[in-house]
């Protein structure tokens, strides 16, 4: 198991070392620097702001000082590998990592409920379906799942807006002011996902109830509730932690259309900026985060799987 | 889960029994034909401006009309046609790239078959649609730097929606590798392939000639489902403003306008709903289509 997480972790690094590299020889090579205005200023100006931001000297120069390995204008080493995301080039006076800490509590706050939402709603809705197998409730659960899986978050949400909002005035219409407009929000951000959920939460208990340890438990007379709720759930949910990961992933990015729908001061909306404006420092700091968070993120969920299906086998 | 070879016979016999997969394949084809030839027959300019701004709908204007006076029925024509154009187009990519790495993979087996789902398992732990947005903005400007330097200037518009096919195409063959390389190491063990290679034919030809006829009924099923995800992704970025350029329309791109208005003193409801109604009604479709032919191909998986 120990050598099992630290193969895992090092091709972590790897993955993550070339998702840095991508990035930077994205954004840097993207025509158009991040002062290029319609108005151009003058190349003196110019000059002086891209030295400002060590944005002067060669591609090679730039990403080994963005990296932190080599000493910046100031004569520092101030980069990722110090912690530092650097200046944000478009908001005047913040930096990257201010921006991060004080937006992504936020995206993840929004993240954390629906990932709630998704995994409980999906696991419930799932076994419901596949223990009244072939009743009106499992047919009436899959097509609605079909339905949730196809109406994208950016029709869910406007609806949900116009008729809990506007229609009833229940709900606020968006913000981050009170814990009631959280819901919302977290409920279009889950909606695709309560149907993944619930879809392989079906057929995963659909083939555990055929299993024989399903049949000896049913045999010792043990109440139709503790055999699905108990002993066969602990099995079939297995495929829904391997699904955490991606699904963790999925929630991160599709937060970025919630967060833009409902006005939600998240990190999704400086994301989009930050490629309008060209704003480099902020795109790249935005993304490497991102990609790290879930990438850690997969490498949890997997070795939580594999720990919890050796266990299983082991009983 | 795997198919019988080849595909059972009467698949098509269960499809057409199936009358769910009959209604969506009638909603598919009237969203299709209405793409292609409603311009033409409604006479309708999705980017003409009038004075008749926000007018609901009537039987002048089908669907009503935004804030500059367009259309709106011929909006959600021209976005059905560049939204259906990037999902088809995109689809077929991923089905391009998918199949063969799937049919390498498999077919090469031991290392390099490791060697190669271990960089598929690598790719799946990367956030694709965050790359996706940088590709799409940093390649854009690429092409378009390029397209007016060789001059293709009627080509600068449609940049963004060629950039969007390509970097789509590319995004979401993942799954569609793992199914094929799933196939093709079940296939391979069989005795045409045995014979084929007894008879001392090529390997080109066996993964040509032999499998590929026989995942016919599988990439099928998958290019249905990879369709609508396509579609839900190109409308994704264009619901951020990073997708399709105006005044072109994409479905996404309409949604975005049509929530813009949303508001508690008046809401131009038609903006919205109509849009969300063609949109979802063609994902719904493809999905209940490609739900309905894995049933029809795959009695077995049926549960």
């Amino acid at each position: 198991m120990f050598a099992y997480i630290l193969r895992r972790s090092a091709s972590m690094l790897v993955v993550l070392f070339f998702v840095i590299t991508i990035t930077f020889v994205l954004v840097r090579s993207m025509p158009g620097g991040p002062f290029t205005r319609e108005r151009k200023l003058n190349p003196a100006t110019q000059k002086q702001l891209e030295a400002q931001f060590d944005l002067d000297g060669s591609l090679w120069d730039q990403y080994t000082t963005y990296l932190g390995v080599r000493k910046n204008n100031s004569g520092q080493y101030q980069g990722l590998l110090q912690g530092d995301l650097k200046l944000s080039t478009s908001i005047k006076a913040r930096s990257v990592r201010e921006i991060l800490a004080q937006t992504l509590p936020i995206s993840f706050t929004l993240g954390t409920a629906a990932l709630l939402i998704a995994s409980l709603g999906g696991v419930w809705l799932g076994s419901l379906a596949a223990v009244r197998h072939h009743s009106p409730i499992d047919v009436g659960a899959m097509l609605a799942a079909l339905f949730l899986i196809s109406i994208p978050t950016f029709v869910i949400g406007p609806v949900l807006i116009l008729l809990f909002a506007i229609k009833l005035r229940a709900l606020p219409v968006g913000g981050w002011n009170s814990p009631a407009s959280l819901i919302l929000p977290a409920l279009t951000l889950a909606g695709p996902y309560i149907a993944y959920v619930a879809r392989l939460m079906r057929t995963s208990m659909l083939e555990v109830l055929q299993q024989d340890f399903v049949r000896t438990a049913r045999a010792k007379g043990l109440s139709e509730n503790r055999v699905i709720y108990q002993h066969a759930l602990k099995v079939a949910i297995l495929p829904v932690v391997s699904f955490l990961g991606p699904l963790a992933a999925n929630l991160l990015t599709g937060s970025i259309v919630v967060e833009t729908i409902f006005n939600i001061p998240g990190a999704g909306p400086f994301f989009v900026n930050s490629i309008l404006s060209t704003d480099v420092f902020l795109l790249e700091g935005v993304t490497i985060v991102y990609c790290t968070l879930i990438i850690v993120l997969n490498l949890v969920v997997d070795i939580a799987y594999t720990w919890l299906d050796r266990r299983i086998r082991l009983e | 889960m795997s198919l019988p070879h080849p595909p059972p016979p009467g698949a098509w016999k269960r499809l057409r029994k199936n009358p769910v997969a009959m209604i969506a394949m009638a909603v598919l084809a009237f969203v299709i034909f209405m793409a292609i030839f409603g311009p033409l027959i409604f006479h309708t300019d999705p980017h003409a401006t009038s004075r008749a701004q926000f007018q609901p709908p009537s039987t002048k204007y089908l669907f009503g009309t935004d804030n500059n006076g367009r259309d709106s029925f011929g909006r959600v024509l021209e976005g059905a046609r560049i939204s259906l154009l990037v999902g088809f187009c995109g689809a077929m990519i991923n089905l391009i790239i998918g199949t063969i790495y799937g049919l390498i993979s498999g077919y090469a087996g031991g290392r390099v078959d490791g060697l190669m789902m271990r960089f598929i398992e690598i790719l799946y732990a990367i956030p694709r649609l965050i790359l996706l947005i940088i590709f799409t903005a940093v390649f854009d400007k690429h092409f378009k730097t390029w397209l007016t330097g060789h001059g293709y200037l009627e080509l600068v518009g449609y940049s963004k929606i060629i950039i969007l096919i390509v970097t789509l195409g590319a995004i979401e063959w993942l799954t569609m590798a793992r199914i094929v390389r799933g196939q093709v190491l079940v296939l391979k063990n069989l005795q045409f392939v045995a014979a084929a290679r007894a008879l001392g034919q090529s390997h080109a030809r066996i993964l040509f000639r032999h499998l590929l006829p026989n995942l016919v009924g599988i990439v099928i099923v998958y290019l249905t489902l990879t369709i609508p995800a396509v579609v839900l992704d190109e409308s994704f970025l264009s619901f951020l403003g990073l997708g399709v350029n105006a005044p072109q329309a994409s479905w996404g791109s309409l949604l975005s306008d049509g929530a813009q208005v949303i508001n508690p003193v008046k809401s131009y409801w038609w903006l919205l709903v109509f849009p969300a109604i063609v949109m979802s009604a063609t994902l719904l479709a493809l999905n209940f289509l490609g739900d309905a032919l894995r049933d029809a191909l795959d009695p077995k998986a049926r549960r």
